[in-house]
């Protein structure tokens, strides 16, 4: 937690940049928010989908992306790649805490937050909008899954991360899964078929974190055997999920050889 | 001329080393191109043409944008204001030549070994597998070539305009970051331009962003493809013009960093 401190205060010095930074970051979320806007405006709707209730996929897959980019820009295997060519990485093994909790406290971007803000904005208008009783059981849903979506992002980053310690280059196929798990969570996944549906709800679980749970608040029911229903797998698949990406990042260190210097 | 042809020739060698790099951006965009390919069928079962496109053109569109995605939003836009704000820039500047030519070649260079590395495939492939609506006579394809490589240009000049903040300002990453974000909107990068409503689809439509995506649209799906090319050759020279008085003012007042 200290680590963390002080990389934010380290940022705060530059008041003008990190406000034009957090313009661009909340202006991200806008601009993808008109997308349904638009589509809804053209098409009537999205698959049967109102322009706010896609809206509410978006401001939450956003509001996850945010929480993860605040951590997870130190994990990011372009980064990561970097960290290990250039020899720093060995710095990371001397220190006295885990080289993983290092790397993912010591880069932290607070503009991200405004990104996480900004999604979450967009979940409070959508939610409302598209008429989601106010509970307890849905906000708690809600926040749920902006906060599954985020730690299923770090998830993957990690993989690829220590896919790096193998490979050095090229471990960036991390960023196609969680950039396209992102992208493609911008629709409801009725829009897709069923082989793209299914691998991004059970084997890249983002279905199961985004849109699972706006189905559950909205009251919808899914395409198939994707619906409300699997709400309650979520905690298993993601505590799996992290599981795995745990195991990966001890397999790479062990076999991590310095570039030496 | 030969220098400028030399860094075009460097430009696409170094492009094209690094091999990884190319696979993964390249991954990265197919499965946009799947997944948006995905949305728009669907939506089209819905309604047969919106915005005056049918699910052709929407197709299209999203593999046109594949094509030109890794140009426009370059991996390596962010060297240029780099070596400006590092002082690097200055050697450059005793160099032979003209350091706006040269940095034009080379970026050039860049950009066209990624059009037919990355662009060319993803136009011929999913072509042959959906219906798009792509040229087939040899002058149509001429013009979709052209109006790709005019693209590559207005790509560079809008990224050294963008650039330009570096010369005057330390906050030059939020600048760019800002304006990065009506690329994004303007460019016709979430949807089509012409499903935009009102004012902003008539800027995004005739506006100097349409040089990058809604102009190539235009000239692959046929519709006025030679007035829309028109217009892109206008923009790409009234841009060139903008980043020649850039460049002049830059230079006048330039202070170099680092020592």
């Amino acid at each position: 937690m200290a680590v963390a401190a002080a990389s934010v205060r380290s940022l705060a010095g530059n008041r003008r940049m990190f406000a034009m930074r957090m313009v661009a970051d909340v202006g991200i979320v806008l601009v993808e928010t008109l997308l349904p806007v638009f589509l809804v405006d053209r098409f009537g709707s999205v698959a049967g989908w109102t322009g706010p209730e896609m809206a509410l996929l978006i401001g939450t897959i956003r509001a996850g992306e945010g929480l993860s980019s605040l951590a997870g820009r130190t994990v990011d295997p372009f980064r990561f790649a970097t960290v290990v060519r250039q020899g720093t990485f060995d710095q990371v093994l001397t220190r006295p805490v885990s080289p993983l909790a290092w790397m993912l406290t010591s880069g932290l971007e607070p503009r991200f937050a405004f990104r996480a803000v900004a999604g979450a904005g967009v979940m409070a208008w959508a939610s409302v909008a598209s008429g989601v009783p106010l509970t307890v059981a849905n906000v708690a849903v809600l926040a749920g899954a902006a906060l599954a979506a985020a730690v299923l992002i770090l998830s993957i980053l990690v993989m690829g991360a220590s896919l790096t310690f193998l490979t050095v280059e090229g471990s960036d196929v991390a960023n196609v899964f969680a950039n396209g798990a992102v992208g493609l969570s911008s629709f409801p996944l009725d829009v897709y078929g069923s082989a793209l549906r299914l691998t991004f709800t059970f084997v890249v679980p983002i279905g199961l974190c985004v849109y699972v749970p706006v189905l559950f608040v909205l009251g919808r029911d899914g395409p198939g055997i994707v619906g409300p229903g699997l709400l309650p797998a979520l905690p298993v698949v993601l505590a799996t999920v992290v599981g795995l990406a745990g195991l990966a990042w001890r397999a790479g260190l062990r076999r991590y050889t310095s570039t030496g210097s | 001329m030969a220098g400028y042809l030399g860094l075009f020739a460097a430009g696409f060698r170094r492009q094209s080393a690094y091999r990884w790099a190319l696979a993964s951006g390249m991954a990265a965009n197919v499965f946009f191109g799947v997944f948006r390919t995905a949305a728009f069928l669907a939506l089209y079962r819905q309604v047969e043409r919106a915005g005056g496109l049918d699910v052709a053109d929407a197709l299209t569109y999203v593999w046109i944008l594949q094509a030109v995605f890794g140009v426009a939003f370059a991996p390596w836009q962010m060297e240029f204001p780099e070596s400006v704000r590092s002082g690097d820039f200055v050697v450059d500047l005793l160099r032979p030549g003209d350091p706006l030519a040269r940095l034009a070649a080379n970026d050039l260079g860049r950009s066209t070994f990624f059009l037919l590395a990355r662009g060319v495939p993803q136009i011929l492939v999913p072509g042959l597998f959906l219906d798009l609506r792509l040229p087939t006579a040899p002058p149509g394809i001429a013009l979709l070539a052209l109006s790709l490589f005019l693209a590559a240009a207005a790509a560079f000049e809008i990224r050294f305009l963008l650039s330009a903040p570096a010369f005057w300002t330390a906050d030059y990453r939020g600048w760019m970051a800002m304006l990065f974000l009506a690329l994004w909107l303007v460019g016709g990068f979430i949807l089509p331009v012409e499903y935009f409503p009102g004012a902003l689809r008539w800027i995004a439509e005739n506006g100097p962003l349409a040089a990058l995506l809604a102009v190539p649209v235009r000239v692959a799906t046929g519709r006025d493809a030679l007035a829309a090319l028109a217009l892109q050759l206008v923009w790409v020279a009234v841009l060139a013009t903008a980043c020649r008085a850039v460049m002049t003012g830059a230079l006048r007042r330039l202070v170099a960093h680092g020592g």
